[in-house]
């Protein structure tokens, strides 16, 4: 699976975070889905998403599984439709 | 607020809304807009027949069996009709605003409706400029456009009926000069709050979603929120101040919020 982020109608960013409004809806990000977002600014697999949001934020709490937490993100900013997936892409 | 409003009354009626119509509007004069200001219509039937009234309310004018009832729905469509004819133009907050009679420097105390505007105004507002009850219409200069309107004032503690009632009957003076935003705040009334009001800045992001829950057609201005965030910079901020009473936030209206 491949994502891209979806460019929004307006952004604000201050340390880290964001701010974006897209299809009327004001949306407050982390930064770890600020981080992200910017990361797929083109085409990203989610596992090379997986890798560098570890490096940057480190592994997830509680010891759960990064690519599973990951594609938890990605699902979330998807339904707001901060990002377009391809579920072809290997 | 910058808008022409021009209201046409109609039916056998109509004298009681006419005779009382300069008065409550008195503080917001059609007289000193631009030629090009933006101008809208709102149609009133006052009639005997009540099937007549009816008709009339469904057919989107505004129509009450009673004068008080009627003028009080009266002010909110003017309100909607100016708030729709600046959608884009300038930003729009739900709030009320007090100014400095001397500087024209406004404070504005962002709220939803019911919460507390009204009540503010009321209470603090002798002595100061009276800006507005309900909608703040601010420029990215920080040029604000007053909105002195009638004041719907609750008939008795807990009834859902109000009356319109003229700034002037209140205590309240217009702004006899250009009016600037110099600071807002976040109204957070609790019946349970003890002591002196509690005043916390809020982060700046933060701050932009709050006062885009209490904004009028964000989504039509270009850049809203790049806008908004630099409007809430130029003041100094958002602040949310929690207190009970009103008359407990009147020392806010001394401080300058930027410096």
């Amino acid at each position: 699976m491949r994502v891209r982020a979806v460019p929004p109608t307006d952004r604000i960013d201050h340390e880290g975070e964001a701010v974006v409004l897209i299809d009327d809806q004001v949306v407050r990000l982390s930064a770890l889905a600020t981080t992200l977002l910017d990361l797929a600014a083109t085409w990203r697999a989610s596992e090379d998403l997986t890798a560098a949001l570890v490096a940057a934020f480190g592994p997830p709490p509680d010891g759960a599984d990064p690519g599973h937490a990951t594609a938890l993100v990605l699902e979330q900013l998807a339904a707001l439709g901060l990002l377009e997936v391809d579920e072809t892409a290997p | 607020m910058g808008v022409r409003v021009v209201t046409e009354v109609s039916g056998d009626r109509a004298a009681e809304v006419l005779d009382r119509l300069p008065s409550l509007w008195e503080y917001c004069p059609a007289d000193d807009l631009p030629e090009d200001a933006p101008t809208v219509t709102v149609e009133v039937v006052h009639v005997s027949d009540e099937a007549t009234g009816r008709a009339a309310d469904a057919a989107g004018q505004v129509s009450r069996r009673h004068a008080d009832d009627l003028l009080q729905v009266l002010t909110q469509r003017i309100t909607v009709a100016a708030i729709d004819a600046l959608a884009g133009r300038v930003h729009l907050l739900h709030a009320a605003a007090l100014a400095d009679p001397g500087t024209g420097i406004a404070h504005a105390f962002v709220a939803p409706g019911g919460t507390g505007k009204t009540t503010l105004v009321r209470t603090l507002g002798p002595g100061f400029a009276y800006v507005t009850d309900e909608t703040v219409a601010v420029a990215d200069d920080l040029t604000v456009s007053p909105y002195p309107k009638p004041l719907s004032i609750r008939r008795t503690p807990g009834s859902l009926l109000k009356d319109e009632t003229p700034p002037r009957a209140l205590g309240l003076t217009p702004s006899a000069g250009p009016v600037r935003l110099g600071a807002v705040w976040l109204l957070d009334r609790r019946e349970d709050h003890d002591g002196p009001p509690a005043v916390r800045l809020l982060d700046p992001l933060d701050a932009v979603v709050a006062l885009t829950q209490q904004v009028s057609h964000l989504a039509v201005m270009d850049r809203p929120l790049q806008r908004l965030a630099a409007v809430v910079d130029a003041v100094g901020g958002l602040r949310r101040v929690t207190y009970r009473d009103a008359t407990d936030l009147r020392h806010l209206l001394g401080e300058d919020a930027a410096s």
